[in-house]
């Protein structure tokens, strides 16, 4: 039986629904090192901003139970080393280019949307509204009018498709879902990290500088499948899942849940070739559950009576 | 579309052995061939110790001794452990037969001099001496002028120390109790042994606490002597694509440095550009 992978995400066609998630696979270049990166309908990037970005004090990362939390700070070359140095090898590896751009404001948004316009090779954007370890990093995804402001300047601002990529952090993510899709998203992605903390109480110092940081990894798969299956109740616009992804189940979950794509995240730290694995698991999964094609299974979750 | 050269990274590999220090420390021995053939001293592998959730990320070891067969083949490596948390108590409670996973080699060397004649000064404090018997192993059939400098807490903390006997390098042992070699700080060592040069060309490599390799590197800036280190850090991911384990290196910016990470431009690094 011959297999379909291919989904699409409004404009954005991807040969297969898996995709990296930012920050967790830098821009292709280490990934590629373990194997042919075909098993991907696209890499996302780590988040660029217009000026360089230092990033955040050490120690950056934390292991917690099933998971870890991570306060890098948006640590990033800025727009114009990336344009030069980075981005031609990044539209080389196979799959679909896609820039996450994030601004400490409006107008940083606003002024990279453009300027990535005029880029050639990249298949969309996705604006990370929601980091939650700067200061000035959330109030795009934490109220539908900021947001829905933010994505409709970013839409006049560039021809790509836009992917919204949002908070956990927030009281209702079905509204700032209806936000992003009224401000002309065409996609949005969930959920970025929720914001956790870890201590040593014997040294009792936080074991992130940053005190604060991003908890990731199968710990947060379940409230990322809440959140996935509200938004996507919730707007028109394709949802694409990112949360504690690691096996093809999970993906598959994600997808019957209203996922049309899934990003891999931190499963990526600690098995670099998980793509290819999760790939040949749903190969598997496909051809022992009869379905042909993987966007069949979208949103099929069944109502209870 | 393969734009790098791919060597094989990921390794499904057999624990052969034990061997226990006391102490918390011991060290596996691994059948491992391929890895065992492709690393270089100081670099690095990233070990996932079961596949289950917890403990999710993989914890980094440097080769402490490369395994060879009678014929002075590349069998495997081992690892030198010592018991903290929950990663290296499962680890500590293997043996034959139990199967680990493996990400690497992993980071840049240590990289020798051209000239045959300087001689190689590691300073290593307590289970950062691992990646020096690897060293030896490796630099002695050079006939390279090895000397080793160790440091530790207490002769409990420097049971392993053992396992450099033969090896081919001077030792010398520093323990901050004096219960076995020096009493004192191996940085005590390594001034007496800077100053025993008299003109000789020297190179420091060192690998320990971050404040004991501060304080070496600045013995060596004022000596005049190079000096490098691998630097042990948190870590995610271990292969460069978390931005998590990093250290400050002098940069020509506004801020005066920037931070590198640790896992793809170290571990090993010329301590004249950290920041510590």
């Amino acid at each position: 039986m011959a297999l379909d992978f291919s989904v699409k995400l409004g404009p954005l066609e991807l040969s297969t629904p898996l995709m990296t998630a930012s920050g967790c696979s830098g821009y292709g270049k280490e990934l590629d090192r373990y194997h042919d990166l075909a098993c991907y309908g696209a890499l996302v990037g780590k988040s660029i901003s217009r000026k360089p970005r230092l990033g955040n004090d050490y120690p950056r990362t934390a292991e917690t139970a099933a998971g870890m939390i991570n306060a890098i700070g948006l640590q990033n070359e800025g727009f114009d080393a990336f344009v030069k140095n980075t981005l031609p090898k990044m539209r080389g590896f196979g799959p679909k280019a896609v820039v996450n751009v994030v601004g400490h404001d409006f107008d940083e948004y606003v002024w990279l949307c453009e300027r990535f316009d005029a880029e050639e090779g990249i298949a969309a954007l996705e604006l990370n509204l929601s980091c939650p370890n700067v200061a000035e990093g959330l109030q795009f995804s934490s109220e539908p009018g900021p947001c829905e402001k933010l994505v409709a300047a970013c839409r006049k601002a560039t021809q790509l498709p836009i992917i919204a990529k949002l908070s956990p952090n927030v009281a209702n993510i079905a509204s700032i879902a209806k936000a992003a899709e009224a401000g002309g998203a065409d996609a949005v992605s969930a959920i970025n990290t929720l914001v956790g903390m870890a201590v040593n109480w014997r040294r009792k110092e936080p074991l992130v500088a940053n005190y604060t940081g991003g908890l990731s990894g199968p710990a947060v798969k379940p409230v990322a499948l809440r959140c996935v299956w509200q938004a996507a109740n919730a707007v028109k616009i394709p949802v694409i899942a990112i949360g504690g992804i690691s096996n093809a189940d999970d993906v598959l979950e994600f997808m019957v849940a209203g996922a049309s794509a899934v990003q891999l995240g931190t499963i990526l730290f600690v098995e670099p070739d998980a793509g290819q694995t999760i790939y040949n698991g749903l190969k598997e999964r496909m051809l022992d559950a009869g379905v042909k094609r993987i966007a069949d299974i979208v949103g099929t979750l069944k109502q209870r009576a | 579309m393969p734009t790098t050269e791919r060597i094989k990274l990921l390794h499904d590999v057999a624990v052969t052995r034990r061997t226990d220090f006391g102490h918390g420390y011991f060290e596996l021995y691994l059948d491992a061939p391929e890895l065992a053939r492709e690393m270089s001293a100081g670099q690095f592998f990233n070990i996932r110790v079961r596949s289950e959730l917890f403990p999710l990320l993989r914890r980094p070891f440097s080769s402490f001794d490369l395994l060879k067969d009678a014929r002075g083949k590349p069998v495997g490596v081992s690892i030198l452990g010592h018991t903290v948390g929950q990663g290296t108590r499962m680890l500590a409670g293997m043996g034959e037969g139990d199967r680990i996973h493996l990400n690497g080699p992993l980071g840049h060397p240590f990289e020798l001099p051209e000239n045959p004649d300087t001689r190689i000064l590691m300073v290593g404090g307590g289970i950062g001496l691992a990646p020096f018997l690897h060293s030896i192993r490796q630099w002695a059939p050079e006939k390279r002028d090895l000397m080793l400098l160790a440091g530790g807490r207490s002769q409990r903390d420097l049971g392993f120390m053992k396992r450099f006997a033969n090896s081919g390098a001077n030792i010398l042992i520093a323990s901050e109790d004096g219960s076995v070699g020096v009493k004192g700080r191996v940085t005590v060592l390594l001034e007496a042994e800077l100053k025993a040069l008299k003109g000789k060309p020297a190179m420091v490599f060192t690998c320990g606490p971050w404040a004991m390799m501060d304080a070496v590197a600045q013995i060596c800036l004022q000596a005049g002597v190079p000096s490098y280190a691998s630097l042990e850090s948190i870590m995610a991911c271990g292969y460069g694509v978390c931005n998590g384990c990093v250290a400050k290196v002098k940069e020509d910016n506004e801020h005066g440095f920037r931070y590198a990470k640790t896992c793809v431009e170290g571990t090993v690094m010329d301590c004249s550009r950290l920041i510590w």
